[in-house]
């Protein structure tokens, strides 16, 4: 270990305890900012990611940490890592978000857009668990509000 | 305890996340039914988020559909990418025959037989003159006059130049007839031509070529 290494404790909101090196826990942008502004004490506290979906995330900071990796390799690694359930999606999204990982953010976005890609309506709930909310006749109604995209 | 995982809600996701996400889908049909999952999808699924320049696959015109309640008509539009069928309100082509030609329809109405061109979404009309200007309209008109223009080709659009031909085949495929802007008269290419019978014409390169069958 260098010496100039330093390292950062994030718990998440089930209270597991995380321990990163701070140069890749500053992936995240919120984490930066906090470390830049010197507010962080011992613990940083993440109140909106489950311990579940930060090994998640930090499997793929450490992934996209990793000296000498190669293009090939990490577009590999991305196309698997996205390979969730939706519910898993669903979260990650949530902590890219709250972590401020744009990189992430975007490419689970990408993700969410394949998947609804070609579907119709009725797939894309299935697809992700949604309820249709529409009564009959709102959805007609759509339909008819449909006619901007002639333009 | 251990804390069973809820499953997630995605209409239940922030707005601006919806956002991000459906502004990566830049094809209409695609965006289209993603309004149509549910109320909030719904709320992002607005005409200033869709950004797309992509080249569109033509919609191809279908038949009308009359509102049973209301009795307004619906112009029904059929995507060749995913089978959707999209409704607009075109009052001015309905219960026309429609052509198209340059993004413009080419209308003929079913009981006047008034034709005119149509910009079919700003609505702009060119009013064209009327099919019984021909010569021999009497005796060629069929018991079904609007079919009497059989095909119409524009040499360019006229939402972007007056310098343009309006080129038809009329009059029982018989004739190939064209106009321009300032015409009161429709003027006959081929005028004594009882035994053509033209299947089809274009524009290419600054002229119109027509297949006919002697």
């Amino acid at each position: 270990m260098s010496s100039s290494t330093k390292f950062l404790t994030l718990k998440t909101c089930d209270d597991k305890k995380f321990v990163l090196d701070e140069a890749i826990a500053v992936r995240s942008q919120t984490i930066k900012n906090m470390v830049e502004d010197d507010c962080v004490s011992n613990v940083i506290p993440l109140p909106n990611v489950d311990s579940k979906t930060m090994t998640k995330v930090i499997e793929y900071w450490k992934k996209h940490s990793e000296e000498g990796i190669s293009k090939d390799m990490l577009m590999d690694f991305d196309k698997a890592f996205v390979k969730v359930h939706h519910s898993i999606l669903h979260a990650l999204i949530l902590a890219a978000n709250f972590l401020n990982d744009k990189e992430m953010l975007d490419m689970m976005c990408q993700e969410v857009v394949d998947r609804i890609k070609g579907k119709t309506p009725e797939e894309i709930r299935k697809e992700f668990d949604i309820k249709n909310d529409f009564t009959p006749e709102e959805e007609e109604e759509i339909r008819k509000e449909n006619a901007w995209a002639f333009e | 305890m251990a804390k069973l995982r809820e499953m997630p809600d995605w209409s239940d996701l922030q707005h601006e996340l919806l956002v991000q996400i459906v502004r990566r889908l830049n094809l209409i049909e695609d965006y289209l039914n993603f309004g149509t999952v549910c109320k909030s999808w719904h709320s992002v699924a607005t005409k200033d988020n869709f950004n797309s320049d992509l080249p569109r696959v033509p919609w191809l015109m279908i038949e009308e559909e009359i509102e049973e309640g209301d009795g307004t008509a619906y112009k029904k539009f059929f995507s060749l990418y995913n089978d959707m069928i999209l409704m607009k309100r075109i009052p001015k082509a309905s219960g026309k025959r429609c052509m198209e030609s340059m993004r413009w329809l080419i209308t003929v109405g079913e009981t006047d037989s008034e034709i005119s061109l149509l910009h079919p979404f700003s609505g702009v009309q060119i009013e064209l003159p009327h099919q019984n200007t021909a010569a021999d309209y009497e005796t060629i008109h069929t018991s079904k006059p609007w079919t009497l223009v059989g095909k119409a080709v524009l040499s360019a659009n006229p939402s972007h130049t007056s310098d343009y031909v309006l080129m038809v085949i009329e009059g029982n495929r018989q004739f190939l007839s064209f106009w321009k802007p300032g015409d009161l008269l429709w003027t006959r290419v081929r005028e004594q031509a009882s035994s053509t019978f033209f299947t089809d014409v274009v524009y290419f390169k600054g002229h119109f070529y027509a297949i006919g069958i002697f």
